[in-house]
């Protein structure tokens, strides 16, 4: 374990996120982890390794001084980020050295960014995972003046790589039937794939409200037995907003729930800021096992599409993080 | 079991894109819970090949597959396991029974006492009489859902939500307790206060409880309670019952 990074100013909700735990449930613990896990797959990808613990930047980011030389990488929601000052390259993978100063700026595109280091952040570890949930008031929110380890890099020498920048789906999000998806009339079912929703001001980790004018309140659904809940689930209130479990959601629920959003497209609600416009589709069980199945075997070989900074200018958009990138990898890969 | 039986209870439904729930019934009752608990016994037990995850609730079990096995042959394997047996003449499992102090002082022991058609010393009574069951932990880590207390205390959540419950706090609604994990919102009424941690990561043991263990609360002084805070356990004690 190295000091790595001290933390000069940090946004107000930067954790320490991986996978998340698995076998859990049964105790009342969900599955937490990454809100976005395209994203954190990405930064593996990008490092070379996975299963490291990265930190989650809600919204935010701060300003990290490097103690020690490191691959960083960064990944889902577009923030400004300089490396003393010159622009860096999103969803790349970069060398930095000990002394140099990093910041991370507020959410262009979506809410969660994420910075991964080469070798994992080092935080103590609850049942396998590093992963924060302040419901279980597990893992650790990023404070100012902490200084942040890194375990040891086994890849020093892959840096300068970028991944291709996903294309922004405008398409409905697909679900499938849940627990009570029978309990609503086809109208309502119909219904609720016409409306469009947006994404209310009430959200954390834990999940979003999903506003509209219209009601989908099921007859009978205040008496519905809790049962457990997964994230993807979209709870119907009796009244006022739907609501979009996301990954520390609570384990059970006794809100009737009319649909269940595929993980692959969750990361688009999570990343969703209030006021965007989300609209969804029933696909059936068959479709989004398919679906899921494909996105699997995208993100097992996102490590193969990460492609050399330098052979690819048309990524570039900025010159400046071309100049600083090129800089490090003619050193060391060349 | 005839056809017709099986058809409707336990009925399969399926949870998303990888999870089964099976449920045992739509309404509470120690037996719906009973077959519940039995059959994640059950489940664990023989870890059957693409089930990565299993979690009983109140009166059903969801199980969580795994989206790389042959998932419609699993199916069918849950389909087979819940038709093997009549899970509601399951026996009870051996359990173990924790004695847990709490101070009957909450700001609606009153109104939940007359809500169940009884004043504050029966109130307190029958809950320290009663030896409830964790019937699932959820919501929370460790957080147990106990019952059942007699049916005069099936008493409805309140309309609104009292904004701020502390942790530690004992509550009730349904004919149910909950002890809470954490603070929180809630529509159950508060009548008590222990020092019992449902969840610490430092402890050698961190979620207390299992599901189908005994619980019985024992009447305390608020001092007691306080006196108690640091101990993780809050003063409780259990033991295996034979």
């Amino acid at each position: 374990m190295t000091p790595v990074i001290q933390v000069e100013k940090i946004g107000a909700a930067v954790t320490v996120q991986d996978a998340g735990w698995s076998g859990t449930l049964a105790l009342g613990l969900s599955r937490g982890g990454a809100a976005d896990t395209f994203a954190l797959s990405s930064v593996w990808a990008l490092l070379g390794e996975s299963e490291t613990a990265v930190l989650e930047m809600a919204g935010f980011g701060g300003t990290f001084r490097f103690l020690s030389d490191a691959r960083i990488a960064i990944a889902g929601a577009v923030m400004d980020a300089r490396l003393d000052g010159a622009t860096l390259l999103h969803n790349a993978v970069h060398f930095v050295q000990a002394g140099q100063v990093l910041e991370i700026g507020a959410a262009r595109v979506g809410l969660y960014g994420y910075l991964g280091i080469g070798g994992g952040f080092v935080t103590p570890k609850f049942q396998g995972s590093a992963s924060t949930h302040r419901g279980a008031g597990l893992g650790q929110v990023i404070e100012v003046r902490q200084t942040l380890k890194m375990g040891a890099d086994l890849r020093p020498d892959r840096i300068g790589l970028a991944l291709p920048s996903r294309p922004k789906s405008s398409a409905a999000i697909r679900v499938v039937e849940t627990a009570h998806t029978e309990l609503f009339s086809k109208q309502v079912r119909t219904r609720f794939e016409e409306t469009v929703f947006t994404r209310g001001s009430k959200g954390n980790r834990q999940g979003v409200t999903l506003e509209s004018s219209e009601d989908f309140a099921v007859q009978g659904g205040q008496s519905i037995l809790s049962e457990t809940v997964i994230p993807g689930d979209i709870q119907v209130p009796g009244q006022g907003a739907l609501f979009a479990l996301l990954a520390d959601s609570q384990t059970t629920g006794g809100y009737p729930r009319i649909a269940a959003v595929l993980p692959c497209d969750l990361t688009r609600i999570a990343q969703a800021v209030a006021g965007d416009e989300l609209k969804f589709k029933f696909v059936t069980r068959e479709a989004g096992i398919a679906a899921e199945r494909a996105e699997r075997k995208a993100r097992a070989t996102l490590g193969k599409r990460c492609e050399a900074i330098l052979r690819d200018p048309a990524q570039i958009n900025d010159l400046l993080s071309y100049q600083l990138i090129s800089g490090a990898v003619s050193g060391e890969s060349e | 079991m005839n056809d017709d039986h099986a058809n409707l209870v336990p009925k399969i439904i399926f949870v998303g894109v990888d999870g089964v729930l099976v449920r045992f019934a739509e309404q509470m009752s120690d037996e719906a819970n009973a077959a519940a608990l039995a059959f994640h016994k059950h489940i664990e037990n023989i870890a059957p090949v693409g089930i990565r995850e299993a979690a009983p609730s109140l009166t059903a079990v969801y199980l969580k597959l795994d989206l790389d096995a042959d998932m419609e042959r699993v199916v069918q394997t849950v389909t087979k396991e819940v038709h093997a047996r009549d899970w509601f003449v399951e026996p009870m499992l051996q359990s173990r029974v924790w004695t847990i102090p709490c101070s009957f002082d909450g700001p609606q022991l009153s109104e939940a006492a007359q809500l169940a058609g009884v004043n504050e010393t029966q109130a307190v009574a029958q809950i320290t009489a009663a030896r409830v069951r964790v019937l699932t932990l959820g919501f929370a880590p460790g957080q147990p859902y106990l019952g059942n207390l007699e049916s005069h205390w099936n008493i409805a959540r309140m309309d609104g939500v009292a904004p701020r419950v502390p942790a530690r706090a004992l509550v009730v609604a349904v004919a149910q307790l909950i002890i809470f994990a954490n603070e929180t919102p809630t529509g159950w009424r508060h009548i008590g206060q222990t020092a019992f941690q449902c969840f610490d990561q430092n402890r050698a043991e961190p979620f207390a409880f299992q599901a189908g263990d005994r619980v019985q609360f024992v009447s305390a002084a608020r001092g007691e309670i306080d006196a108690l805070w640091d101990d993780s356990f809050g003063g409780a004690r259990w033991e295996v019952l034979s």
